[in-house]
């Protein structure tokens, strides 16, 4: 079909990320692109398509004011994709998120140790964003590497024992994954749907003889039923 | 005393364009745009007529940059709702129109950058036209994927979504846009006549129908109601929601900012209001 088997229903991991690189983060610029106001006189500045001496950023998908104004090492905030690009051509300098210190992800761990219940409040894009600043920016951070590395990886352990706890909780009616990220969900994604869909199917086609004057009536349709009977 | 209103209102009118901003920003709070975007253009011939707002040209600039952004993130948000969701969901008409307008002019932007390259600029600043080159890489491919996944779903719910179209309902009017009513038309059709000419003309005449909804098992697929879906819900102003999950007689509250994993058909107005995203 037009859409491949794979993609049916979840996410591919590089289409994660590419929904990471959307988010905003701060880098420190090593180009000025900020324009002197002398040279700004000597053209219409709502003239975009004239030629100036200096290319202008203008972009469609987001706000291009900050890439218009970057001055050399002074912070300030653009779409992390850019940011990546910027970093590839030693044009910047990434700045880590705070939560992306040995000190904080400590915490982390700790807190994740002794909450048993629940998972720890990481940004729903950790994981893939950790990943990525990893490969492509590891001489921005104040930390030593290897140790925030081993760390994250302490954290993704810790998480997925508690996901393989929470599975025996599987049940036809719903469930709730507060604060789990948004890689974690994908490779769980299948898994969950799958079984879910199935408990579902069973508890229907056992109770469909008292439940069926209450479908009619909020037409939803009986094809699950023929379904569950396939 | 708390003054916390009073500096409120002070910082709103400062000036146009902060209260231009700051209606952009309400579009963004403001969750009913999603299915039905009328709400942008209505607002924002508003802020026109209104008086007391001083619409010069740096005023209109920076409200069309917050768009387009918000577009894109509109966009985003449409293209994940579309991939995990059973059923097929309204095609977005406004939106697309304002963003695929944008996408041919910077095509047309970036060619006569490129054309008069050579000779206006020095050679050292590339790096935006890579941006800028890049970046429209990325939308066409959100806004390709996001065709072929309804391409997709018209495929499989092909009679389906043919005997709602006929049915002529409210809902199905924006359903699908003008390409894609046609490839179902065109290809239910090539379908048709494949199945008829081989197997289907050899069969008794009455079971010969292809939509046949009264035989052992319906022909005609409906998506999957029940289906459970992971959602996110985003709308954090509000307290949160009470849903009834009918086949279990069951309550459950949806707690702003919190993730479930939920059956569609109990979530599917919400989705529809865009209190809540698939994720």
């Amino acid at each position: 079909m037009s859409l491949p088997n794979h993609l049916n229903e979840t996410f591919s991991p590089e289409e994660i990320q590419f929904l990471v690189e959307n988010e905003p983060i701060r880098i420190f610029p090593r180009i000025t692109t900020r324009q002197m106001v002398r040279a700004n006189r000597q053209y219409d500045e709502f003239d975009s398509n004239t030629a100036k001496q200096d290319m202008k950023w203008k972009l469609i998908t987001m706000d291009d004011t900050s890439l218009n104004n970057m001055v050399a090492m002074k912070s300030t905030q653009v779409t992390l994709w850019v940011a990546l690009i910027l970093k590839q051509q030693a044009k910047c300098s990434i700045i880590a998120p705070a939560w992306l210190t040995v000190k904080e992800l400590d915490r982390k761990i700790q807190y994740e140790q002794t909450h048993l219940d629940r998972f720890s409040e990481m940004p729903w894009n950790w994981l893939v964003l950790a990943q990525l600043l990893f490969n492509k920016a590891a001489d921005d951070f104040h930390d030593p590497v290897h140790e925030l590395r081993s760390r994250v990886q302490d954290l993704r352990e810790i998480r997925q024992s508690k996901v393989l706890k929470g599975l025996q909780y599987l049940n036809e009616s719903h469930l709730q994954l507060d604060n789990l990220s948004v890689l974690e969900i994908n490779e769980l994604r299948p898994f969950i749907i799958g079984v879910m869909d199935k408990l579902r199917d069973m508890h229907a086609a056992a109770h469909s003889g008292s439940a069926n004057e209450d479908q009619d009536i909020d037409n939803y349709g009986d094809d699950r039923y023929v379904e569950a009977g396939v | 005393m708390d003054i916390d209103d009073i500096l409120a209102s002070l910082d709103h009118d400062t000036t146009a364009v902060e209260s231009l901003r700051s209606d952009a920003d309400n579009y963004n709070g403001s969750s009913t745009l999603l299915y039905s975007d009328l709400t942008y253009n209505d607002s924002q011939t508003k802020d026109k007529q209104n008086p007391n707002t001083i619409s010069n040209s740096t005023a209109t600039t920076s409200a069309t940059i917050t768009t387009s952004a918000q577009d894109y993130n509109n966009l985003i948000e449409l293209w994940r709702n579309e991939r995990c969701s059973p059923e097929l969901l309204p095609y977005p008409t406004k939106l697309l129109d304002r963003i695929l307008p944008r996408l041919q002019q910077q095509m047309e932007y970036i060619e006569s950058l490129s054309m008069g390259f050579i000779s206006e600029y020095s050679q050292s600043s590339k790096l935006p036209l890579l941006c800028m080159e890049a970046e429209l890489e990325r939308l066409k491919f959100v806004i390709r994927s996001f065709l072929r996944c309804r391409l997709k779903k018209i495929d499989k719910y092909n009679f389906y979504l043919q005997s709602i179209i006929a049915s002529s309902d409210t809902d199905s009017a924006n359903l699908l846009s003008k390409q894609e009513s046609i490839y179902l038309n065109k290809h239910s059709q090539i379908l048709l006549k494949l199945f008829n000419n081989s197997i289907l003309k050899h069969m008794p005449v009455d079971l010969q129908a292809i939509q046949d909804t009264e035989g052992s098992i319906s022909m005609v697929d409906e998506p999957k109601w029940d289906q459970f879906v992971f959602i996110y819900v985003k709308d954090l102003s509000t307290q949160s929601f009470m849903v009834t999950i009918p086949q279990l007689n069951e309550e459950v509250e949806l707690s702003p900012g919190s993730i479930y994993v939920m059956r569609y058909s109990v979530i599917r107005d919400l989705l529809m209001q865009g209190k809540i995203q698939l994720i």
